[in-house]
């Protein structure tokens, strides 16, 4: 009640930026650090879509089938990272696909099952679902079956026992929906009007989101492609802030006080920046990353240029290559969960299997 | 689906090109030499590289054409035009893989990069379909380097022409693949357009280098952003969608370049990563619209 409360005090007004964040210069880079790599679990001839983690589970989506007669995932699985005893924990309902992200908080795992509309850029349907790794019970967050709903996929994200996501109201406006796991209470987040949130990012009190609303190219852009400057939201007072005023922002991430993104570089490049989630200097960290993760201490993402995963520790301002076993190309879906990263090369690289493999990057910390 | 807003989903963003007139005149130039070299037909080199013989169709889409089929009806200049890009391919890959850089001539020399003019034209949210879309934007290259009688089509009417004629549904199965191939064909004669099997992003690299540096036709992909080959494209991680954009350019790094109607950006992609997307489409062969 506190929280929503302080919700409508907040009336939706944007507190001033905090200050102008000031860009930095790119990190340097390191000499690469050589890792070993375990393998944690064996999946057989199928695909792993995504990879999430939470506590000390792991969880992934996949498909029933061979994935050389199939591309669609319809299985979530999870295991716990020290026993690895997998379980299936969902399957598509509505035949969907399960591809999506899949955010743990405590004992609850959300997911997204959705159909695209022949190839377009619709939804045929989707369903934003919770599941209780523990018990089983199921709690349906959002859907959209029919109308303006099925042309934005919802991101979402959920940590600290909060999920949030995006969605367009029937009004056709989009809107930031929290849910809380203990209460079992959602709600639409109040903001400005003029504002159009994507690609929230949960954590603790703390939701970071993409305010597409400043992109200039907005109405030609669908839900994949949608830019815009970054904002944080504080659940406990309402109070809005932007963390980076630029418009190109896109896909952040949150933790331990960290926030990551990627954003378009004056060449036309995608480059990876880090700020403080309390605001401060926007450090550009490097070009071309694909999905950077982040667990406050350190940054982890895959450098379509070299092939290779690549960190930062924040604070060094140094960039290194982790070469992983002898792999050249380590292009995989991952997951960093604690000090590890958790990786699935595709089967097509691996022998017509997946593998959930690890490696530990305590020494990538200590090193830099 | 939303037709009346598809003309406002039509950009007029160019993107790059190089010496267009001159690659022009060169395109045509190449061709009718290599044409005359070459009468003396290559049909099973045809045939092998047609892909559609072997596959069926997926989706709730017909079954790809055999490669007699895509040809039915075809001029012999036609098949001739068709044999000497084959041989121009032949020819380009072998000298890529002995080392011969940056030009390659055949002997009409492969510009180590070329970007033609095309203009992107976004899907966006109020439209439906990537395959006429990528239609509409090869439509624009031809009409910029050879001219009418080709206007381009509106988005609108190549959406309602291809719905009409069984190639494209947005609520069934999208774009036909083989129906894509058919649109190219309706609205321009420079190029034949089929179905071109490929084994490799080099295949990917090399048939589009040729396509565009000689003579600025467009290559169109279609394939799956998820699949045994995981999520080949940076723009599209972590979404299971399937999708067609055309190349307009290439490097001589290995890249080409893509107007892609879901972005409002051009972007590049290795030839490797272009392959494992169409690879990732189970029920389809791995072929490029060239």
């Amino acid at each position: 009640m506190f929280v929503l409360v302080a919700l409508l005090d907040a009336c939706g007004q944007t507190a001033p930026s905090s200050a102008s964040p000031t860009a930095s210069a790119p990190a340097a880079t390191a000499s690469p650090i050589q890792l070993s790599v375990q393998a944690w679990l064996g999946l057989g001839p199928h695909g792993v879509g995504n990879l999430g983690c939470g506590g000390t589970e792991i969880a992934w989506t996949t498909d029933s089938q061979p994935i050389a007669q199939t591309s669609k995932n319809d299985t979530i699985g999870i295991s716990n990272q020290i026993s690895p005893h997998p379980k299936v924990l969902a399957i598509s309902r509505h035949g969907g696909t399960l591809t999506d992200a899949v955010p743990i908080s405590g004992s609850w795992l959300v997911n997204l099952e959705y159909l695209q509309q022949g190839q377009s850029d619709l939804a045929a349907f989707w369903y934003l679902e919770a599941v209780n790794w523990e018990t089983g019970a199921v709690v349906d967050l959002a859907q959209a079956t029919s109308g303006v709903g099925l042309t934005e996929l919802p991101w979402y994200d959920a940590a600290d026992g909060r999920a949030v996501w995006n969605q367009v109201d029937a009004s056709g406006k989009e809107t930031l929906r929290l849910y809380d796991f203990s209460t079992g209470l959602s709600k639409t987040l109040i903001l400005p009007a003029d504002m159009s949130p994507f690609e929230p990012a949960i954590s603790g009190s703390t939701i970071v989101f993409v305010d597409n609303s400043t992109d200039p190219g907005r109405s030609q852009e669908n839900f994949l492609g949608r830019h815009g400057s970054l904002r944080r939201y504080d659940l406990l007072t309402g109070r809005i802030d932007t963390l980076d005023a630029d418009p190109t922002a896109f896909r952040p991430q949150i933790d331990n006080g960290q926030v990551v993104w990627t954003a378009i570089g004056s060449s036309g490049n995608t480059m990876l920046a880090a700020t403080p989630v309390v605001g401060g200097p926007i450090v550009t960290i490097a070009s071309d990353p694909v999905a950077p993760q982040t667990n406050g201490s350190i940054v982890v993402w895959y450098d379509s240029s070299t092939l290779h995963f690549m960190a930062m520790v924040f604070g060094s301002g140094r960039v290194v290559q982790l070469q992983v076993a002898a792999l050249t190309d380590v292009r995989s879906v991952f997951a960093l969960c604690g000090s590890e990263l958790y990786f699935a090369l595709p089967p097509a690289e691996d022998g017509g299997n997946s593998t959930i493999r690890r490696v530990d990057l305590s020494l990538v910390t200590a090193s830099i | 689906m939303q037709a009346g807003s598809c003309v406002q989903c039509q950009s007029s963003t160019d993107l790059h090109f190089v010496k267009e007139a001159d690659m022009a005149f060169v395109g045509r130039r190449r061709i009718a030499q290599t044409m005359a070299a070459l009468m003396g037909a290559l049909v099973l080199a045809l045939a092998a590289n047609a892909g559609g013989a072997a596959a069926s169709g997926g989706g709730g889409q017909p079954s790809e054409p055999t490669f007699a089929q895509q040809t039915a009806g075809w001029t012999p200049a036609q098949i001739a035009a068709y044999s000497a890009k084959l041989q121009a391919v032949h020819d380009f890959a072998k000298a890529r893989a002995s080392g011969i850089t940056p030009d390659i001539c055949l002997p009409t020399c492969v510009p180590p990069s070329h970007y033609s003019r095309m203009t992107i034209v976004w899907e966006g949210s109020a439209d439906c379909a990537c395959g006429p879309a990528t239609a509409v934007e090869t439509f624009t290259t031809f009409n910029y380097y050879y001219g009418k009688p080709n206007p381009v089509p509106s988005l609108n009417a190549t959406i309602t022409e291809m719905q009409n004629k069984g190639w494209y549904n947005c609520a069934t199965g999208g774009t036909w693949r083989t129906g894509l191939m058919y649109e190219l064909n309706l609205h321009q004669t420079a190029n034949v357009y089929v179905l071109g099997a490929i084994y490799s992003g080099t295949d990917v690299y090399n048939d589009t280098a040729i396509d565009i540096g000689l003579a600025n036709f467009p290559v169109t992909y279609d394939g799956e952003t998820y699949g045994k080959y995981g999520y080949p494209l940076d723009n599209y991680q972590g979404v299971d969608w399937g999708h067609y954009f055309p190349a307009y350019g290439y490097d001589q790094y290995g890249w080409v370049y893509v107007a892609d109607p879901h972005y409002a950006y051009n972007h590049k992609y290795t030839g490797t990563a272009v392959y494992e997307f169409i690879a990732n489409f189970p029920k389809l062969s791995p072929q490029v619209v060239w």
